[in-house]
């Protein structure tokens, strides 16, 4: 029966859900998060990229990529997480690069930012100032664009080596 | 992705250590009924298979990486709420459940 009610709703016809109301909160790992860093195209720019998650919405990117001209950089970045999506007002989820660029890093990033970001599912967008995730677009890209009748809010949180995603699922 | 997986499972889901659901899920009679028919129109449908492929001898397991069965992901939960109601036209279940 779960099986055939999953089938029903990823046709995107939500009608018969009325009063659904669900809230999900789902940690995800740094591990999982650094194997699935790990798991990328071994071709582009970025050689090396590493993450730690840290309390109170913050998060450090190690990375080492191959610039034009600089050759190879090494960067440490600090972010900031804000942001959350809501069905009544949209809403973009945005890492804040907070700190951790030089004074020329910025050209060569988005000197670098089409070659990452065509690697990126559509609805993350990445530039010298922030990585943001339009939450609508990003579902549609990864196959659940039939959920979107149902999300009623949507956002990230970090905690000491975890990334927390909070689902409102509401009809 | 199958690494990933594979990860995922021999970790034995603490990756998701935390996670919880909380609230109800509200079913008119329309779609139950919708569903009983899509059930049963599969059922056929795979009783007329099996009999297509009786006298098949080699059967392909699926590799366990395939993906997260949601059996495993069941065997994990804690469940500390599951409430069944009907309401005039509806089905309400009530659930409150987590992975530790």
């Amino acid at each position: 029966m779960v099986d055939q009610l999953l089938a029903r709703l990823k046709t995107g016809d939500l009608t018969g859900l009325q009063g659904t109301d669900l809230s999900i909160e789902v940690p995800v790992s740094v591990t999982l998060i650094q194997e699935v860093l790990d798991n990328r195209p071994a071709a582009g720019p970025l050689k090396e990229l590493s993450i730690q998650l840290l309390n109170q919405n913050r998060a450090i990117i190690s990375l080492a990529a191959d610039a034009p001209v600089l050759g190879q950089i090494r960067r440490e970045l600090s972010l900031q997480l804000s942001g959350e999506y809501k069905r009544a007002s949209g809403g973009l989820i945005a890492f804040d690069i907070v700190d951790g660029l030089k004074m020329f890093d910025k050209p060569v990033i988005n000197l670098l930012q089409g070659q990452v970001e065509s690697r990126l599912p559509d609805g993350i967008e990445f530039n010298a100032k922030r990585v943001s995730i339009e939450l609508p677009k990003l579902l549609n890209a990864l196959g659940y664009g039939y959920l979107l009748g149902l999300l009623a809010g949507g956002k990230l949180e970090t905690r000491n080596n975890q990334l927390v995603l909070f689902l409102h699922l509401k009809a | 992705m199958e690494a990933i997986i594979k990860g995922i499972l021999e970790r034995e889901l603490r990756d998701f250590s935390g996670t919880r659901i909380a609230g109800q899920l509200v079913l008119s009679d329309q779609l139950v009924n919708e569903v009983l028919h899509l059930g049963i129109k599969q059922v056929k449908g795979m009783t007329s298979e099996v009999a297509k492929s009786a006298q098949k001898t080699t059967t392909d397991a699926p590799s366990p990486t395939d993906g997260l069965d949601i059996k495993e992901i069941i065997d994990r939960l804690q469940i500390n709420k599951l409430e069944y109601h009907t309401e005039k036209g509806q089905t309400v279940i009530e659930l409150a459940a987590g992975l530790e």
